[in-house]
């Protein structure tokens, strides 16, 4: 295996309070499976807070865990940490971690040094991904002047640089523009295709579903599920949605909708003035009947019924007890 | 690229150059109106001290809070080359660029108040001096871990900067002040180098080279292993707990 993790757990211990300290701990990770086989693009999907740059930080070794173990290429990501660093790269990306004030070629080259890429090794391999990346005719350019997308190509050049065997890439398209991140998406899975192993976290489940081989959903740092794509679709498959627009849901109305036979999921996303009130279930065309009963008094528009999407598997997994 | 990174950071100039040229200035006004030579040796050389201590101090010492601020501290921390081997070359790099500190010293003191070092003894000299930069460069490793860890460490930096100075005699000899205080002073490796340096241009601190250098070379070795102890258990803390991150 690539990645195995076993019962992973990570507890953050912080202080809250300045006279009167009290001790606060935070699970992170409640107890996490993982394998991942080598040469597999495998995708982490969970919402904000779910645990997954923890995961990350765990097996790219810049976090020990409270208890559990992982291994990455054999490698125990507690104890072997010098032989493991030399073969994996990570990128958190975003604006941070880059020298600015160095140009994107000198930022390149002092990474290279400190993985002990030989000189004549990194002379030859820096151009390259300059120019894999499209950053060709920039490297001389001081890192503040790049966009968003240059330094997220950057980030990339400098976790590509000592040719990992496993790539770990933590949101690596978020702040990106559309066609930015579908150009970085499509360069991940090239990489996959030459035999990396790469290890993917994201929020946005269509970026999951359109490269990753398999997924793990997590969510209050445990894996909710686990499998390929077209069978998590599975999961919803016989789940269609209803979905609409009203001002202001009552709790209560809410509690009557959510027990209802056949539904599954009732999540109420607040707009501005109004709330989207989207309502998985096994049975739309029922329900629908019902809704003008079941919201008497209340103001509402815009029903819709449409078949469940991979989006909706994700979300009624992460917003379910 | 070290020194590429320093000499691109407009607020490494404070301590290489603003600050040391302040210290000079002061104390060229504050002693060079005493005939007498020894004062002016401690204005000119205590000014180029505090400029080799402040880079080596704040700017290596705090150089690990700058990575964790530009988010480049988990970069590397994540490479192959230890942590403590990439402080090295922060602080060797910052210790050379301080000693450009004394040549400023010396220049203003010439040409601002046309004063000259007192008769330098060559050969004692320049092996204090080189004893003084492995000193500065030995406790400044040893002191680097402290500030990742608590972050509060760079509230009392500046405080503690100027603390180095009084119990290393920087610009007046340790022997004037309390025992209790001296006793404090000479675990540092610095007193013994700069006692030994002053007493090469001739002031009355004695001349026991070989004592000052075999002592301020012993604790030069165990602050170096202070060094190396400190911050293997600076990383595992900073693994445990996720703070590599946090600005």
């Amino acid at each position: 295996m690539a990645i195995e993790t076993h019962g992973l757990k990570k507890t953050y211990r912080s202080v809250r309070g300045f006279v009167r300290r009290t001790r606060v701990e935070n699970a992170a990770l409640a107890g996490i499976d993982l394998l991942v086989a080598p040469g597999e693009l495998f995708g982490v999907l969970g919402p904000n807070g779910a645990g997954k740059t923890t995961t990350v930080k765990i097996l790219t070794t810049l976090l020990i865990p409270t208890s559990g173990s992982a291994r990455v290429l054999g490698h125990d990501v507690v104890h072997d940490v010098n032989a493991l660093r030399r073969r994996i790269g990570f990128v958190f990306g975003g604006e941070r971690g880059l020298y600015t004030r160095l140009n994107g070629y000198d930022n390149l080259r002092y990474f290279a040094d400190l993985y002990r890429i030989p000189p004549d090794v990194s002379r030859r391999r820096i151009p390259e991904l300059l120019d894999r990346l499209d950053l060709k005719g920039r490297e001389r350019d001081r890192v503040e002047t790049y966009s968003r997308g240059m330094k997220q190509r950057l980030h990339l050049a400098r976790g590509l640089l000592n040719d990992p065997e496993v790539l770990f890439l933590d949101e690596p398209t978020i702040g990106l523009d559309p066609v930015g991140a579908r150009e970085l998406r499509i360069l991940v899975r090239s990489l996959v295709e030459s035999g990396k192993t790469v290890f993917l976290t994201t929020h946005y489940m269509f970026e999951a579903d359109e490269i990753c081989d398999r997924i793990a959903v997590i969510n209050k740092g445990v894996i909710v599920a686990e499998g390929t794509p077209a069978s998590l679709k599975q999961s919803v498959e016989d789940v269609g949605v209803v979905e609409f627009e009203v001002e202001g849901m009552p709790a209560a109305r809410a509690d009557v909708l959510r027990r209802l036979g056949g539904v599954t999921s009732l999540v109420i996303t607040d707009r501005e003035l109004t709330q989207v009130v989207t309502i998985h279930c096994t049975r739309p065309g029922e329900l629908v009947s019902q809704l003008s009963q079941l919201l008497e008094g209340l103001r509402f528009r815009e029903v819709a019924v449409r078949e469940a999407t991979l989006e909706d598997a994700y979300v009624r997994l992460v917003t379910s007890e | 690229m070290q020194l590429k990174l320093q000499v691109i950071n407009p607020f490494a100039y404070l301590g290489v150059a603003i600050y040391p040229l302040i210290m000079t200035v002061l104390a060229l006004f504050l002693l060079a109106p005493a005939s007498q030579p020894g004062r002016i040796a401690y204005a000119i050389l205590g000014g180029g001290l505090t400029g080799l201590w402040g880079t080596t101090y704040v700017d290596a010492g705090n150089g690990l809070n700058t990575e964790r601020w530009m988010g480049t501290l988990e970069q590397l921390m994540g490479c192959p080359t230890p942590l403590s081997v990439i402080m090295l070359g922060k602080v060797a790099t910052n210790v050379l660029l301080g000693v450009g500190a004394f040549g400023l010293s010396i220049g203003v003191a010439f040409i601002g108040f046309h004063r000259v070092l007192p008769a330098v003894d060559g050969g004692p000299f320049a092996v204090s001096f080189g004893l003084t930069i492995a000193a500065f460069f030995a406790v400044g490793m040893a002191l680097a871990p402290i500030f990742p860890l608590a972050r509060w460490s760079f509230t009392i930096a500046n405080g503690a900067e100027a603390l180095i100075y009084i119990l290393c005699g920087f610009m007046f000899p340790t022997t004037g002040l309390p025992a209790w205080v001296q006793a404090i002073s000479s675990l540092l490796p610095p007193t013994w180098t700069i006692r030994a340096l002053y007493a090469a241009t001739g002031q009355p601190v004695g001349r026991d080279y070989r004592q000052w250098w075999l002592t301020a070379s012993v604790l030069i070795g165990i602050y170096v292993v202070i060094a190396v102890v400190f911050f293997r258990f600076a990383e595992t803390r900073a693994r445990v707990s996720g703070q590599l991150a946090r600005a």
